[in-house]
C-alpha cells in the first residue's frame, strides 16, 4: 500500500472527483503570494491545482511541498519510485509532479518510475528536480518523459511558470 | 541581555553566517516561508537535514571502509547530500558534495576518504552554528523581542 504523506489536513491520494479523472473543479482557492520584502507578487492561480513530490530526503520534500502550498497547490509526498507508481496505478490524478533522480537506492529510480507513470497515461506535467546534473541525466530524464529539468533548490520563480502554465490549460 | 541587545546579536550572528559561506541565499527562502500556519518551519527543515546529513555521511564512510568500494552507492549517497544541503542553504557543505562527486567520478578512493572528512568538518560546523542561531532566536522569543526580518 502507498504511503502518502498529504498536507497537513491529512488530504488522500485520489482526487476528489469532478470531472471524472479525479480531479478537483472547485473555483479556485489558491492564494497569491508575495515574497516577502522583494515586492515580487505573484497573482493566485485560478484553479485548485494538486502536486506530488517524489522525493525521500525529507528536507527536500518539505521544503517542495511547502514553496507549492504557499501558492495554494495541494501537494501530497511519495517517498519512492514504487510509492509514486502504486498512487498512479490506483487512479490518483495530479496535475504536476515533480520527481527527484535518487530515490532510495538500488530501488526503483525516478526515471524508471517516470517512465511507468507516463507509460500508466498520465499526461501532466513532470518535472525533474534534482541535485547534480548531466549530459547523460538529462538525456535519460528527457527519454523517459519529463517535461523538464530542474536543479535544486526550486525557488517560487522557477517553479511559477509552470503553474501557470498548467493553470491556463484548464477551462 | 536584553530583547534589543539580543536582536543585535542576531542580526550580527546572521550576517557572519552569510559572509563566512555556511549559509547561502536559501536559507532566507527558508525564513521567508515561516509563518503565523508554520511557525517552526525553519526549524523543522534543517533539523530533516540534520538526520539526512548524519545518515547519509555514515553511509559514505561505510562504504568507503567496503574492500569492494560501490562508487555507484556513493554517487547517490552524495547526490542525496548535495539536494539536502543545498535545500537549506548549506552553502559549504553543498561544495564538499560537488568535490566528493568529482573524486568520486574518478573513483580516485584517497580523495573521496579526504574529501569526506572536509564534508564531516563542514556538516559538524553549520550545525554548530544553526544550534546557536536558533538558540539566539529562542532567547530573543523568551524575552518577547521579534526576529529580524529576513
Amino acid at each position: 500500500m502507498a504511503v502518502v504523506k498529504g498536507n497537513s489536513q491529512g488530504s488522500q491520494a485520489n482526487g476528489a472527483g469532478g470531472n471524472g479523472n479525479g480531479r478537483s473543479t472547485w473555483p479556485s482557492r489558491g492564494k497569491g503570494y508575495s515574497v516577502p520584502g522583494s515586492g515580487v507578487t505573484f497573482p493566485p492561480l485560478r484553479n485548485r491545482l494538486k502536486a506530488l513530490v517524489v522525493d525521500d530526503m525529507s528536507a527536500c520534500y518539505r521544503y517542495e511541498r511547502a514553496i507549492l502550498q504557499s501558492f495554494g497547490v495541494e501537494t501530497d509526498v511519495a517517498e519512492t519510485g514504487e510509492e509514486a507508481v502504486e498512487i498512479f496505478a490506483n487512479g490518483a490524478y495530479y496535475d504536476l509532479v515533480l520527481i527527484e533522480k535518487y530515490l532510495t537506492i538500488y530501488a526503483m529510480t525516478g526515471v524508471e518510475a517516470t517512465r511507468r507513470i507516463r507509460g500508466m497515461g498520465f499526461q501532466g506535467k513532470m518535472l525533474a528536480v534534482t541535485a547534480f546534473t548531466s549530459q547523460s541525466d538529462r538525456f535519460e530524464f528527457f527519454d523517459a518523459g519529463i517535461d523538464a529539468y530542474l536543479i535544486k533548490p526550486i525557488t517560487h520563480e522557477m517553479i511559477w511558470p509552470y503553474l501557470l502554465q498548467i493553470d491556463n490549460q484548464i477551462a | 541581555m536584553d530583547a534589543l541587545q539580543l536582536r543585535r546579536q542576531l542580526i550580527e550572528y546572521t550576517a557572519e553566517l552569510f559572509s563566512e559561506g555556511f549559509l547561502d541565499e536559501q536559507f532566507t527562502q527558508l525564513q521567508q516561508l515561516q509563518d503565523e500556519n508554520n511557525p517552526d518551519f525553519v526549524v523543522e527543515v534543517v533539523s530533516l537535514f540534520f538526520q539526512d546529513s548524519e545518515r547519509l555521511l555514515n553511509e559514505l564512510a561505510k562504504s568507503l571502509s567496503q574492500q569492494e568500494i560501490d562508487f555507484k552507492k556513493m554517487d547517490a549517497h552524495v547526490h542525496q547530500l548535495k539536494g539536502s544541503s543545498s535545500s537549506v542553504g548549506a552553502h559549504r557543505v553543498q561544495r564538499s558534495c560537488i568535490s566528493f562527486r568529482d573524486f568520486c567520478n574518478a573513483k580516485n578512493v584517497e580523495g573521496c576518504l579526504e574529501c569526506l572528512q572536509k564534508m564531516k568538518h563542514e556538516y559538524s560546523l553549520v550545525k554548530d552554528k544553526l544550534e546557536t542561531f536558533f538558540d539566539l532566536e529562542q532567547q530573543l522569543s523568551t524575552t518577547g523581542g521579534s526576529p529580524p526580518p529576513p
